[in-house]
């Protein structure tokens, strides 16, 4: 069950139902149940895992705090039987397949289906480890309210990836209904709906159809490919935060923002500071801090932000393409720093460029996460420049966008439209909200806005239902 | 809280509204009726009682017929169909079966390792399409069917893009086309069908064997089979959709299907269908014996009749038969057929009278 599924409207029309009209002790059982029938809708045996996961960091938890003496040993048990798990699921093939290669062995190959959320939950469990082991929280002694924190739905599969300080406290609450943070709920789900299925779903297409025959496109064909997918990816993950945010609201309980407007960051390092801001601040917190921070010196600051973000490109994927993905990002990252202290004064670049320069390098990055291998990925690099001569001539334009839509105008009308829309949109948010915007219009006007954008949801939705990309991590 | 349900009622009741009215305007267009389809309840609207029924893929709707026999057969088969949805298609039909008729299950050396169709092929399969009722249909997704068949209107966006898809892309070939050079037409063995005259060119006009009317056929070698042999292996060993893997679970359904049909009294007969030695030489030995041979030895049969046909080499090594790796074509069905039904007759399956249909021009 995902979030932009049938099932998942028919299912979370209940729960909401149930939530607001059951007595207000019982509301965080009914969200525990339904966190665990919405786990179990992806692979019933797996509710084990997740059970498992909730006692162990539950108990490793109390005993860190309760055991000062002895709490960096059940840290760090608690760590290795959390990394087991996700290394077994979501890493053993990649790594027997590696050692199999170089080492020329025979090591097993499972066919595990990944865990739904077990990269997200992960995390989640083992920063509130560590809150409890520095102290910043005390560990949550309710086994019930603990299991929620693991298991809430809405986030479940593809986050935010929350901290137990924030989380927690909102999930012992009792609500009450509130029409305007629900109605606030709704619209924010509504908005995802729109990214996810009208925007992200829509460039889906073209850039399935081009990644999935690549040797048939070059030059101009994958530069506006690759700028469809960053478009993509934004929409498909934004729209799925905005999803679980929205379902979070409607049931009284706040989930962080992941985005802020991360294609108009004026450098790499200024992108991953507005882009999955759950993860990155978690990266921050709970690795590069750790390992020294800003506080030991040039080098060491640069290996360590060059190493958190080969452990981002790893928790992305079991990929050697996701791994160049992530030291890519970290070493450009160094490569700004150098240059902001070294010529920073010097340097007065208008704003403008600086926003193009970074969108261009994220643009090039992402060719290595969203290709299947990493051959694919150098084949775009290698054939996008060819006949660049020609990407200003009119007939060779018109050309690729014919090899891309497949002759077809209609569809690229779409396409265009609704990246005009998504640009455009992006642009009016940076200075003023939507929902300032709406707020200042007519009702009237207002609900006929909202009957458009269900009437375009319905209409220029795919045939099938598709999963968001960040599921699959 | 009613204000929110009263609301969000209105804003999607606006919405279907509008979808309504874009969905005439596309029935306009294109000169299409609404109407809800046939077999929503599990009971078929064919009147008759049928003596013979073929179920299978497309190896089986492309490579069995019974028309040039005195039978009243029943073509159950499709593309792409596993054995658990020819069960769906037997239960479906089962009071259009005659008492003691003859079910004829196809098992091609595809069938074991092909991935069982789940929720999200299911729609693929066009068995939406009046073919089976939803009660019967395996791994529906209601909302596939709601949407497909009951309410077409929230997808006709999609549909008129597609229809637009469709029309541009062939005038754009049709532009591309227009240069071609005409390409040397060939001749090929075809079946004309006149009302009640069957008038098959080339075949002899008295009655002979099936054996026989293959040995008298031309030899084709199979080098013209090579693009489709290719395309065969790339789909078996690359797109996921076959591997050894599936074998056990299409093996069990083979026999729930064998017992369904004898629990109701039929004569059930599981035969093997030839593809061709060319693809069967790519593919490997090694692949026949476990994706075919060994899941087909395994099988419990119980009662039902095992006929294994796919080993005749004059078929299989003749791309005459064929119209491409895996599928007869036309000749070729005829031909196998006529083998199917004299191993029938052989074996006290069907009257020896039925097959007295003679040839003319």
């Amino acid at each position: 069950m995902i979030l932009n599924s049938f099932s998942f409207l028919v299912f979370f029309a209940i729960i909401f139902i149930l939530f607001w009209k059951i007595s207000k002790k019982y509301q965080w059982i009914l969200l525990l149940l339904a966190g665990y029938y919405f786990y179990a809708s992806w692979k019933p045996a797996y509710l084990g895992l997740i059970l498992l996961t909730t006692l162990i960091n539950y108990y490793c938890a109390i005993a860190i705090y309760r055991q000062a003496h002895r709490k960096r040993r059940y840290l760090l048990v608690a760590l290795f039987l959390n990394l087991s798990a996700l290394f077994i699921f979501k890493y053993f093939n990649f790594f027997s397949l590696t050692l199999n290669q170089v080492l020329k062995v025979n090591l097993p190959q499972f066919k595990f289906l990944l865990p739904l959320g077990i990269s997200f939950y992960t995390l989640q469990v083992i920063g509130y480890l560590f809150d409890v082991y520095k102290g910043k929280i005390q560990p949550e002694k309710h086994l019930g309210f603990f299991a929620l924190f693991v298991c809430f739905f809405p986030q479940l599969s593809a986050g935010p990836i929350e901290r137990g300080g924030a989380l927690l406290p909102q999930l012992k609450k009792q609500y009450s209904f509130d029409y305007v943070k629900v109605a606030g709920g709704l619209k924010l789900f509504t908005y995802g709906l729109f990214k996810k299925m009208v925007i992200a779903d829509n460039l889906g297409i073209v850039v399935d159809r081009v990644f999935n025959s690549l040797p048939e496109y070059k030059g101009l064909s994958l530069v506006l490919v690759v700028f469809f997918y960053t478009w993509q990816i934004y929409m498909d993950f934004s729209g799925y935060t905005d999803m679980a945010r929205g379902v979070g609201k409607m049931l009284g309980i706040e989930l962080m923002e992941n985005f802020n407007f991360p294609y108009f960051a004026d450098s790499v390092r200024d992108f991953w500071k507005r882009w999955h801001i759950s993860l990155t601040s978690w990266l921050r917190d709970y690795i590069y801090i750790p390992l020294g921070g800003n506080r030991h010196g040039w080098i060491k600051m640069l290996l360590s932000t060059i190493l958190v973000f080969t452990v981002s490109g790893l928790w992305h994927g079991a990929g050697i393409h996701f791994v160049i993905w992530g030291t890519l990002n970290g070493i450009w990252m160094v490569g700004e720093r150098i240059v902001q202290f070294r010529f920073g004064k010097v340097l007065r670049v208008p704003r403008i460029l600086k926003i193009a320069y970074a969108y261009v390098m994220i643009s090039i990055f992402w060719i290595f996460f969203r290709a299947v291998n990493l051959s694919d990925a150098l084949y775009i690099l290698r054939n996008s420049i060819m006949g660049i001569k020609n990407f200003i001539q009119p007939n060779y334009i018109w050309a690729s966008l014919n090899q891309l839509f497949i002759f077809n105008r209609v569809e690229m009308i779409i396409t265009f439209s609704l990246l005009i829309i998504v640009i455009t949109g992006e642009f009016i948010r940076t200075k003023i909200s939507l929902e300032g915007i709406l707020s200042k219009q007519p009702a009237v006007a207002r609900f006929v806005f909202f009957c458009i954008v269900a009437f375009l949801i319905i209409q220029l939705r795919n045939s099938d239902i598709k999963e968001f990309i960040y599921t699959r991590f | 809280m009613l204000r929110l349900y009263i609301k969000t009622a209105l804003i999607l009741f606006i919405a279907i509204l509008l979808s309504v009215g874009i969905d005439a305007v596309y029935r306009h267009t294109y000169h299409l009726k609404y109407k809800l389809p046939q077999n929503i309840l599990v009971k078929s609207s064919i009147p008759d009682k049928y003596q013979i029924v073929k179920l299978g893929n497309s190896h089986s709707e492309d490579g069995i017929t019974f028309d040039y026999y005195r039978l009243r057969s029943l073509s159950l088969a499709s593309v792409a169909q596993s054995f658990e949805y020819d069960l769906a298609m037997l239960k479906m039909y089962a009071n259009q079966i005659d008492k003691g008729a003859v079910i004829i299950i196809n098992v091609s050396p595809l069938s074991f390792s092909q991935k069982k169709p789940g929720k999200a092929e299911s729609l693929q399969f066009q068995y939406y399409d009046g073919r089976l009722s939803p009660f019967v249909i395996p791994h529906l997704q209601f909302g596939d069917y709601l949407q497909n068949q009951i309410i077409p209107f929230v997808r006709t966006v999609y549909l008129w893009r597609e229809a637009n898809s469709k029309k541009e892309q062939e005038n754009a070939m049709n532009t591309f086309a227009a240069n071609w050079p005409t390409p040397t037409p060939q001749v090929i063995p075809t079946v004309v069908q006149n009302n009640e005259i069957i008038k098959v060119i080339n075949l002899p006009k008295k009655h002979i064997t099936a054996e026989e009317e293959m040995a008298k056929a031309p030899f084709w070698p199979e080098d013209g089979l090579q693009k489709s042999v290719n395309a065969m292996v790339n789909k078996w060993t690359q797109t996921g959709d076959f591997g050894s893997q599936y074998i056990n679970a299409n093996r069990s359904d083979l026999e729930e299907l064998i017992k369904y049909g004898l629990d109701k009294k039929w004569r059930v007969v599981v035969v093997s269908i030839p593809i061709s030695q060319k693809l069967i030489d790519v593919l490997g030995r090694k692949y026949m014996q476990t994706n075919f041979y060994e899941p087909f030895k395994k099988t419990n049969f119980l009662s039902a009749e095992p006929i294994d046909l796919s080993s005749y080499k004059q078929l299989r090594e003749n791309a005459y038969f064929f119209s491409n790796s895996d599928h007869l074509n036309q000749y070729g069905a005829r031909i196998f057929s006529h083998l199917l039904l004299e191993k029938l007759i052989e074996k006290g399956y069907v009257a020896k009278d039925v097959d007295g249909f003679l040839v003319s021009d």
